[in-house]
C-alpha cells in the first residue's frame, strides 16, 4: 500500500514537470553555441494588477 | 536513504525548477528601473489626465480595445492630445515587456491587461471599445 502511495507520487511529480512550460533545445554542432526556446509563462492576472496600480498612481496623483 | 528524505529532494527540486504553477503564484510585474524617458512618461501622463477626462467626458476621446485612446471624431486638438497619450503609454508598456523578460507574445499581453484595467476604470458616459472591435458607452 505504501509502495504504490509512493510510486504513486512519484509519477505525479514527474508528469507535473514534464507539463512544464520550458523547452530547452540544443541545435546543431556541439561545439557551436546551443539555440535555447524558451516560452514565456505570462501571468494575465499579475499584468492586470500592475497595470491596475500603474493607471491608479496617474489618477490619483494627477488629482 | 529515507523515503521521506527522498520525497524532501523532489518536492525542494520541483520547486526550484522554475514551473509556470510556481512562478504563477509568484509574478509580480513591475518597472524595476525608472529611467528619464520612463519618468517622463509618467509625469507627461498625470500632466494630462484632467484634460484627458475632459474629452472623454465630451465624447472626443475613448479607450481601445489595445490599451490606448483614440480620437473618436474628427478633431485635431483630440487627435494631437491621443497621439501624446499614446506615445506615453507606449514607453510605459514598453519599459514592462523589457523590464520583465516577457518575450515576443509580451506586448501584446500587457496592451490586452492595460485595455481591460481601463474599460473598468472608464466612468459612465465615457466611450471605450469592447474587444470584438464594437464601440460602446459605459452605463451607469
Amino acid at each position: 500500500m505504501k509502495k504504490t502511495r509512493n510510486v504513486l507520487f512519484v509519477s505525479i511529480l514527474a508528469l507535473a514537470c514534464m507539463g512544464g512550460g520550458c523547452t530547452v533545445k540544443a541545435v546543431g554542432d556541439p561545439k557551436r553555441p546551443i539555440t535555447i526556446n524558451a516560452n514565456v509563462v505570462i501571468d494575465i492576472r499579475g499584468l492586470k494588477k500592475t497595470a491596475a496600480n500603474i493607471e491608479d498612481m496617474i489618477s490619483e496623483e494627477a488629482s | 536513504m529515507k523515503r521521506k528524505t527522498w520525497k524532501v529532494i523532489l518536492i525542494t527540486a520541483f520547486l526550484c525548477s522554475g514551473h509556470p504553477w510556481i512562478l504563477r503564484a509568484e509574478s509580480d510585474y513591475d518597472i524595476k528601473q525608472m529611467t528619464p524617458g520612463i519618468q517622463d512618461a509618467f509625469k507627461n501622463r498625470k500632466a494630462r489626465y484632467e484634460e484627458l477626462q475632459r474629452f472623454k467626458t465630451e465624447g472626443l476621446i475613448g479607450e481601445d480595445r489595445e490599451g490606448f485612446v483614440k480620437a473618436l471624431r474628427p478633431s485635431p486638438e483630440a487627435e494631437q492630445l491621443a497621439g501624446r497619450e499614446n506615445s506615453d503609454r507606449g514607453t510605459i508598456y514598453q519599459a514592462i515587456v523589457d523590464q520583465n523578460h516577457l518575450g515576443p507574445d509580451g506586448m501584446g499581453k500587457v496592451k490586452t491587461a492595460f485595455a481591460e484595467v481601463q474599460k473598468e476604470k472608464t466612468r459612465p458616459g465615457d466611450w471605450f471599445q469592447r474587444p470584438s472591435g464594437e464601440w460602446v458607452k459605459k452605463q451607469g
